[in-house]
């Protein structure tokens, strides 16, 4: 049958794609809030984030609506607190904290990041507290996330502050052992984070922002594996490179759909539009877990030999997708092997195939760091410490931003399953091989020098 | 001055229908302001708004292109858009948001009438609709663009037709225009570039 049209058979290519924006950040300055009355400061604070962020929410409902991609997550961040909140003691921080808690339920935002310290060369007095206050501060807040920067590949890496971050991170799961532990889940310890990574765990404003800044992340595993599929059917036998091209089509795909909703938002809302991230982080929802890529390329089970190289494989495809896609995007893409918020990782560590030692491995290619893993509650400082000193200086070797973020289990042994009501999660405790075998290493302290 | 008639014309697709038709509007000193042209099962039409001279009767024009165009056996409606009342478009001057809708599936009686009811009672507006059944599957596939007005839940109204037209088997789709833009053409996009 003739048809009259090109337009008609344009529409016919028009497939209902699953595309979503996963997280909305807001950032918001708050450097000019510093000021020497405690009580100013935390008004200060609060009334500039209910200012600025306030109509976020119905924004991006609003925004979702009209352009029929569902936003997921509504993030702020703020300029780190360790330099807006000097001269405070420790119990001072765990209010700031509260304050930022309170000030992001108030606009409805499911998380605030900027409760952060940076220590990579040495220590001010304000972020020695802030880490003392994080046990209390994480206990206490909901909605806060913390961080503590401590190495990059220009200054090399702080050894005190990651004993330091390391006894932060045990003492907050003590301190929430009622709840398994928890608390330990939203503190990351960062490494090469210098300009303040957007996208990272517990992200603040970075340098080299404005005022108010919108930057958005994509869920891209979704669309990926629907690409995927749709190929392997028409050609079962792809070559790599081929399955290469349909990762990097529907990540601009994903991209380009991120971009036009992130600046709608931020013309709406009065910012400037910041950055894309397109990170393969799973969701809830089945399947939408990089680990269910890996099958389609080949790799039968994650942690098999080849997953490293399907990962760097995902990883450049993303890359180049998104770079093509958007000037605003590409710089931050990674794969997050998030076990306890990605049922397909956790099912995998549940039943044996995937080792901590794997995940370790993983995190050296493509996979930046390692993400919500959980720890027995017998994990002494120096093996945890340990743990995160590897993943940083890998970070700091390859040159690429890392985030470390571990839960110790209070009063629980490798292979027990724990849950989590909050990150409506649950994963089995790993084994750590080795632990006890670093003491000295890190009692020495110091510093790990730059790398030349 | 010039006078605006809005024009149908029907008439068998056979080559030259397009010639003659421009060759009368010629002879009557018409101008065309907007066109548009489709072919279906061999048949030709068109509808257009075309300028004319002010002193022109309508009625000569009409009898000149269907005398021109005779050999297609041409039918021919004029209308003067001044002597009608209550368009929408006109009378409400708000943006409006574009869509593209799909629909495909199995070939089953009332789906359209269904749509184009749920479509009118948020006030949306069917500026182009496209369709054709499969004949070796069975199956139709629709395509329309809707014009929508500002505050519509374009994500609730995917999901309500999904969920309506899930039991026959259809598969909906429902995309902004501007995201079609997006993802069709890899230019800057969000930096408020018009998109028609």
């Amino acid at each position: 049958m003739v048809h009259s049209t090109g337009f008609f058979s344009a529409l016919q290519q028009i497939r209902q794609l699953p595309l979503d924006v996963r997280t909305v950040t807001l950032g918001i300055n708050i450097a000019d809030c510093t000021d020497r009355s405690f009580h100013k400061l935390c008004d200060g604070i609060y009334q500039r984030i209910v200012d600025k962020a306030g109509r976020m929410n119905a924004v991006c409902s609003e925004v979702a609506s009209m352009t029929g991609v569902p936003v997921l997550q509504r993030r702020l961040c703020v300029t780190p607190i360790d330099r807006v909140a000097q001269g405070f003691n420790a119990s001072d921080f765990v209010n700031i904290a509260k304050t930022l808690d309170g000030a992001a339920a108030n606009v409805h935002a499911d998380r605030i990041g900027g409760f952060a310290a940076d220590v990579q060369h040495g220590m001010t007095q304000s972020a020695r507290q802030l880490i003392a206050s994080l046990p209390e501060a994480l206990v206490q807040t909901e909605r806060v996330r913390a961080a503590v920067h401590v190495g990059s590949t220009e200054n090399g890496v702080n050894m005190e502050a990651v004993s330091l971050a390391a006894d932060a991170l045990l003492k907050s799961a003590v301190a929430s052992s009622h709840r398994n532990g928890d608390a330990a889940a939203k503190l990351a310890i960062l490494a090469n984070d210098s300009t303040g990574h957007p996208h990272l765990t517990g992200a603040c404003l970075g340098d080299g922002w404005g005022d108010l800044v919108v930057h958005v992340g994509v869920g891209a595993t979704a669309i990926i594996r629907h690409a995927l599929e749709e190929r392997l059917l028409e050609n079962p036998n792809s070559k790599l490179d081929e399955l290469a091209s349909v990762i990097q089509t529907a990540v601009f795909q994903a991209t380009r759909t991120a971009e036009l909703v992130g600046r709608e938002i931020a013309e709406k809302l009065g910012a400037e539009f910041g950055s894309i991230d397109v990170t393969l982080a799973p969701t809830h929802r089945p399947g939408d877990s990089v680990v269910d890529l890996l099958p389609l390329l080949g790799i039968e089970r994650v942690g098999a030999p080849g997953t490293a190289t399907a990962l760097t494989l995902i990883l450049s495809a993303i890359r180049a997708g998104s770079a093509f896609a958007s000037c605003s995007a590409g710089a931050y893409s990674r794969i997050m092997l998030s076990v306890l918020e990605d049922t397909s990782l956790a099912a995998a560590t549940q039943s044996g195939t995937l080792t901590f030692d794997q995940l370790c491995m993983a995190a050296n290619a493509g996979a930046s760091g390692l993400d919500l893993i959980c720890l027995p509650g017998d994990t002494e400082l120096s093996t945890l410490a340990s743990i995160i000193a590897d993943q940083v200086s890998f970070a700091v070797l390859n040159r690429r931003p890392a985030a470390v973020r571990l839960i110790i289990v209070p009063g629980k042994q490798a292979g027990d399953l724990v849950s989590y009501s909050g990150m409506k999660g649950s994963a089995v405790i790993l084994p750590v091989r080795g632990a006890g075998l670093s003491e000295r290493f890190i009692q020495r302290g110091g510093r790990l020098p730059p790398i030349r | 001055m010039a006078k605006r008639y809005i024009m149908t014309v029907l008439a068998a697709n056979r080559t030259g229908i397009l010639a003659a038709l421009a060759n009368a509007l010629d002879e009557l000193g018409g101008n065309i302001r907007d066109v548009s042209q489709a072919v279906i099962h061999k048949f030709f039409a068109v509808i257009m708004a075309a300028d004319f001279p002010e002193d022109q009767d309508p009625e000569v024009i009409v009898d000149h292109i269907r005398a021109v165009c005779r050999p297609f056996g041409a039918e021919v409606t004029l209308r003067d858009p001044s002597e009608e009342m209550g368009f929408d478009g006109e009378t409400e001057p708000t943006p409006k948001e574009r869509y593209v809708l799909t629909l495909s599936g199995p070939d089953r009686p009332g789906v359209l009438r269904f749509l184009a009811h749920r479509l009118a009672l948020d006030g949306i507006d069917l500026v182009d609709l496209q369709g054709r059944q499969q004949e070796s599957t069975q199956t139709f596939l629709a395509a329309m663009e809707l014009s929508v007005p500002p505050g519509t839940d374009a994500l609730h109204l995917c999901e309500e037709l999904r969920q309506e037209f899930q039991s026959d088997g259809i598969t909906v789709t429902m995309q902004h225009r501007r995201i079609i833009a997006a993802l069709a053409h890899p230019e800057p996009v969000g930096f408020n570039t018009a998109v028609p």
